[in-house]
């Protein structure tokens, strides 16, 4: 009944909860919360006043109106948890010590937010540091108050034990005591139990088998931590019963997760980091210590909130190395899963933050000096392109090539690489003879075009007299605004372009990448997307088709429905949704598996996929990974899919131990476009992709799927995968 | 071993009193030896003589340049191969490989482009004569019927009702665009409003749906700017539409007769010196309709279907010298083994015709007859020709519009038609005609099947 009224006005409470534990290793995960819950239990009363804090806390969040995705994600509860569990470790349970906890944990919620707010602002998270206001603040003051009295249940832990669970549980708590294992494996679980408060190898093993069901790279981190911080004592003399006794090794293992597994993607580079931040940890834990033994207080996970903030201030600052390693942009709270989308996703999706900018002109072009060109894209002007256009045979002119006009690019159109307004421009100069080079006017005629805040792009060498914009007029992409000339430093014509952030005429120029284009290479179009041309590249711009747009234009509420072609009765039907991020995502109306997706000016992606793996709307995700707004027979696609999709779940779980350092796994996604039936009215083109799971380069498994589009959607789909064809018709 | 010296007949020529100058005043030869790397004697040893050979290499290079010259000034381009220009199934083939549609004139070549698997919807059909039932069989396959007169909008509308179907549609706009002849004999006036009356009527029927404009304003024209004017009164004719009816016209098609390099009967200067380039005549229909005012959602697609710039100067005649003989004027002839039977394009070119074997500087003005019993078959009037003897060979330069298709047979059998591959590979593309060949068609009434003499 309770539930149903909590769950009634705080919807996804128990998620809360749970998140709230597991938030403690930077996870969202039930099944890991669940255990870690069970875990602090071990000690009943200390396990009952964490779930208070908790449960106190939460709600507190909620009825002050504080962020619900935060609540839910357990970002408001894992302080109070702490202090709770700190708090039932150490004094008796009793009225007092409740009415002490609930505003406890209410101060702790307060400092979580505003630690939260200040340490936003740099880009860093409040990790710990409230727990330990928190904590401190009680412990100072508990010793005036009387009612509050000391704990000995930690004194007999045995005689607890029985209480609690009898005979069965004591024995097995002997048996894991008895264990003749190593001293630093032991350690180990001890320490990971101690985050809890839990001081013995049982709960550590269950803590141990929670961080491995969430994550396999995480649970190495923390072994690779405490494994060197062992190491690190034995080398430079500390006694090894500091760090066993002492109950700082969770330090070592937290640092190791944060620095090397969650806040970074995890590499090579990262465990680097991680390694050379238990030193510092080792120092920080004696000083600290020390220090704050003048208070009487410990010094809990103080080194592992000092060295992280540190570590992690100074990767936000890095101006260079931004990839060794690189920070996390967008958390999914599991390594694995940051790693395997960062693979793909960081060169994928990185042009959805830039302003899409696309090649000035129409059909295929060579590039013929491209960035850190060999004559003038030099130093602070690297970031150019020169432009021309060749024959059949390669050659860039017709006949001798002695007059302007010979050169098939002189006189071309040259068009707005994307909407602007024109903020500089100068005309008038004249076209130079082949050979011959205008040093005086550099830059010849050229146009600057304004298109967002600190981003400008120029054309230049333009023909005389061809420019049909003016000044502060406003263009749209794709518009013709002047003529590709031979004016100014150019000694035979071709179009130059640049990016750059100030509106001046020969401003340095800015790396930027152009949003799409397509490559030839033998006359094969491959599509290419957040990318730079390169040198001798034939490429041309993509032509943006009315067909591919609509057809993958999805718009929230609409529903996709699917007859099976040899069955009718079976059907299928997806609907769009949109969350309050604004992403949007396909669901399935039968088993709730969601795909989310993403749209750009020239791409249609699916980004991620949740739920069902047997379900249409997976093999949808796959066979339209990607799709191109516009259509060019033959082009083809290729781009790399999450290994998380891989099929095989047992290799998938292998690969999560290697995941940061050698990756076997590949599922690897091509489309080519086919010929288009009619570009007039009834137009139709099949997109066919494939996608090829492989594990050490060796081929295991290859689906074939079939996208027909007409009538401005999608009419067909069809998934080959072997001798087994599934054929779906669109239905609506 | 001295080699015997080639024998050239003697010859008297008048002396020239120009200003002198350090070139002399001769004309200079040069033999055309090879085609495509293959030696002319070859060719005609193995295919006979006389011969028209076809370069693949040649017509894809053409195609691509006038892709190129579109689509880099246009964004969305597309070519229709004219099967009239030239309709041997290989060559149309190679025009269709590179992704040119079939634009055909009758039933006859309307089949002909279906069979050679072009896709229905990507077929133009034009023409003054297209029966009912290649307007079904074209409204069955979706493909682009360019409305020539009245009286055909009427027997579509009348399909369209009784197959219930709905046909896609284009008018064909003749207009004035400033040259002499105008063609105003196929298609809709612009400019007496009949183009814009032929629109009205079929927005109005409801049961056709208007898809392009087509004009097609004459042929071997040499002045770009009659096409600029052409694409902007097309264009204003889609802006008519489009804010009458809301309606977007969805091609303009701006039909073809670009010239090709052959020098015109009649012409002053070399055609190859004079005549437009293909990018003149792209870059006054692009610039034209880009500088319109028809703004639609998307450009309309530029179809062209220009046949004789792209294939003309991709096929050579290979020819032997039967004969030579002196007229009662005195003036010299040289008897070929090709009439205008099969190079009839002979009667609007002065086709440039070389030798295909070295000799001397000296040349003589010589008529080139051909080898049919007709006084009309002249090859070239007058020309400065080498002193060739029998058996030399000879190369007719840009054969390869019209000829294959306008032949006839005529006293003789048509020869064979070979395609060197770009690979330099022979392929014969159309047999030599054979008696059994043309006896297959006629029938003998038994009464007149003996005869005694």
């Amino acid at each position: 009944m309770i539930g149903q009224k909590i769950s009634n006005a705080f919807p996804l409470f128990k998620q809360s909860v749970s998140n709230s534990y597991s938030q403690i290793f930077f996870a969202r995960h039930e099944l890991m919360g669940i255990l870690l819950m069970l875990v602090t239990l071990f000690d009943l009363y200390a396990g009952i006043s964490g779930l208070i804090a908790v449960v106190v806390a939460n709600i507190a969040a909620y009825l002050s109106g504080l962020s619900r995705q935060q609540i839910i994600s357990g970002l408001y509860g894992f302080n109070p948890l702490l202090v709770g569990l700190g708090l039932g470790v150490y004094y008796q349970p009793g009225l007092s010590f409740y009415l002490v906890l609930v505003f406890v944990s209410l101060l702790t919620l307060l400092v979580t937010v505003s630690l939260g707010g200040i340490l936003f602002k740099y880009g860093l998270p409040y990790l710990s540091l409230p727990f330990l206001v928190g904590i401190w603040v009680v412990t100072i003051s508990a010793r005036e108050i009387t009612h509050l009295e000391i704990s000995e249940r930690g004194i007999f832990t045995l005689n607890e034990m029985y209480s609690l669970g009898g005979m069965p549980l004591l024995q097995t708590y002997e048996f894991f005591n008895d264990l003749e294992w190593a001293l630093p494996v032991k350690a180990y679980f001890r320490s990971l139990g101690a985050i809890f408060f839990q001081y013995h190898l049982f709960a550590g093993l269950i803590i141990a088998a929670g961080l491995l069901t969430w994550s396999r790279i995480a649970f190495l981190f923390s072994v690779a931590g405490f494994v060197s911080a062992y190491l690190f004592y034995n080398l430079i003399g500390i006694h090894i019963t500091e760090l066993s006794y002492s109950y700082i090794g969770f330090n070592f293992i937290l640092t190791s997760i944060a620095i090397g597994a969650f806040f970074t993607i995890p590499s090579g580079y990262s465990l680097l980091w991680a390694l050379v931040s238990i030193p510092l940890l080792a120092f920080l834990s004696l000083a600290g210590s020390s220090v704050l033994w003048i208070f009487q207080l410990p010094v809990f996970s103080l080194p592992f909130n000092i060295v992280v903030l540190l570590l992690l201030y100074l990767l936000r600052t890095r101006e260079r190395f931004h990839t060794k390693p690189a920070l996390v942009l967008f958390q999914q709270f599991s390594p694995e899963k940051n790693l395997y989308s960062s693979v793909v996703n960081q060169r994928r999706l990185a042009h959805l933050a830039k302003f899409p900018l696309r090649l000035p002109f129409w059909g295929k072009w060579l590039v013929t000096q491209a960035v850190d060109g060999k004559h003038t894209h030099k130093n602070a002007w690297k970031y150019a392109w020169d432009f021309e256009m060749t024959d059949d045979d390669g050659k860039t002119y017709s006949d001798k090539g002695l007059k302007t006009e010979n050169y098939y690019c002189f006189g071309k159109p040259v068009l707005a690489p994307a909407d602007g307004y024109i903020s500089e421009l100068e005309d008038g100069i004249p076209d130079n003879d082949i050979g011959d080079v205008n040093l005086q006017s550099n830059w010849g005629n050229s146009i600057v075009i304004f298109h967002t805040a600190g981003l400008f792009s120029q054309l230049s060498h333009l023909k005389k007299e061809s420019i049909t914009v003016q000044k502060g007029q406003f263009v749209k992409a794709g518009e013709q605004i002047a003529a590709c000339g031979n004016s100014g430093r150019s000694p035979y014509p071709h179009l130059h372009l640049q990016f750059q952030a100030a509106a001046e005429i020969g401003s340095p120029t800015l790396d930027y990448p152009f949003s799409s284009f397509i490559t030839y290479k033998n006359d094969k179009p491959t599509f290419r997307s957040s990318t730079q041309p390169s040198l001798n590249q034939i490429v041309a711009p993509v032509q943006v088709h009315e067909l591919a747009v609509k057809a993958f234009h999805f718009v929230p509420g609409q529903e996709l429905k699917w007859k099976n072609a040899e069955n009718p009765a079976l059907t299928e039907s997806w609907t769009v949704e949109t969350n309050v991020f604004n992403e949007s995502c396909l669901v399935c109306s039968k088993t709730s598996a969601k795909a989310w997706f993403v749209r750009s000016a020239d791409l249609f992606m699916f980004t991620h996929f949740e739920g069902d793996r047997n379900s249409l709307l997976f093999e949808f995700y796959l066979g339209a990974y990607q799709i191109v707004s516009g259509l060019t027979p033959g082009l083809t696609l290729n781009e790399s899919i999450t290994i998380s999709v891989y099929h095989n779940r047992f290799l998938r779980l292998l690969q999560d131990f290697t995941a940061p350092f050698y990756r076997f796994l590949s599922v690897q996604y091509s489309q080519v476009q086919g010929g288009m039936k009619n570009s007039l009215s009834q137009s139709y083109v099949n997109l066919k992709s494939t996608v090829v799971f492989s594990a050490f380069g060796h081929i295991k498994l290859s689906k074939t799927y079939e996208i027909t589009l007409s009538e401005n959607q999608i009419s067909s789909f069809t998934c080959m995968e072997g001798n087994q064809i599934k054929r779906y018709n669109h239905a609506n | 071993m001295t080699t015997k010296k080639r024998y050239e007949r003697p010859v008297i020529k008048r002396l020239e009193s120009n200003m002198p100058n350090k070139y002399g005043s001769r004309t200079e030869f040069e033999p055309v030896t090879h085609i495509e790397n293959i030696p002319v004697s070859e060719l005609i040893a193995r295919y006979g003589s006389p011969v028209f050979v076809v370069s693949e290499k040649k017509i894809r290079k053409n195609y691509r340049a006038a892709r190129q010259a579109f689509e880099t000034r246009y964004p969305r381009v597309q070519f229709a191969w004219s099967y009239k220009t030239n309709y041997l199934n290989a060559v149309c083939n190679v025009f269709h490989q590179e992704g040119s549609w079939a634009e055909v004139v009758s039933g006859f070549e309307y089949d002909k482009a279906i069979s050679n698997g072009v896709d229905g919807s990507k077929i133009i059909f034009n023409g003054p004569d297209k029966t009912e039932a290649d307007l079904k069989k074209a409204i069955t396959n979706n493909s682009l019927i360019h409305i020539d007169h009245l009286e055909e909008l009427y027997t579509l509308q009348e399909l369209a009702i009784s197959t219930k179907q709905k046909p896609k549609v284009a008018i064909r706009v003749n207009m004035d665009t400033g040259v002499y002849p105008m063609w105003d004999r196929f298609g809709f006036n612009f400019e007496n409003g009949q183009a814009w009356d032929a629109l009205n009527k079929i927005m109005y029927s409801g049961n056709m749906e208007l898809v392009g404009l087509h004009t097609h304003i004459g042929t071997f024209m040499l002045s770009p700017s009659a096409y600029a004017v052409a694409a902007s009164k097309l264009a204003r004719l889609a802006q008519m539409v489009q804010q009458k009816y809301d309606h977007e016209i969805k091609y303009i098609d701006m039909g073809g007769g670009f010239a090709s390099r052959n020098t015109l009967k009649g012409s002053y200067l070399p055609g190859i010196d004079t005549n437009p380039h293909i990018d003149d005549f792209a870059e006054a229909i692009a610039s034209a309709l880009m500088n319109s005012d028809y703004r639609p959602k998307t450009p309309p697609l530029l179809i062209l279907e220009t046949g004789r710039a792209l294939i003309d100067d991709a096929a050579w005649l290979l020819g032997t010298v039967i004969a030579n003989k002196r007229l009662s004027d005195g003036k010299r002839t040289t008897i070929v083994d090709f009439g205008v039977n099969i190079l009839f394009t002979s009667f609007w070119y002065d086709h440039r015709v070389s030798p295909a074997q070295p000799h001397t500087a000296y040349s003589e003005d010589t008529v080139i007859y051909g080898p049919l019993c007709m006084n009309i078959d002249v090859i070239r009037e007058s020309v400065s020709m080498p002193l060739l003897n029998k058996g030399d060979q000879v190369v007719v330069h840009s054969v390869g519009a019209y000829n294959m298709t306008q032949w006839m047979q005529f006293i003789t059998l048509r020869p064979k038609v070979v395609m060197i591959d770009p690979e330099g590979t022979v392929h014969i593309i159309r047999n030599n005609e054979k008696l059994e060949y043309l006896m297959e068609l006629e029938q003998m009434p038994q009464h007149l099947a003996t005869f005694d003499l």
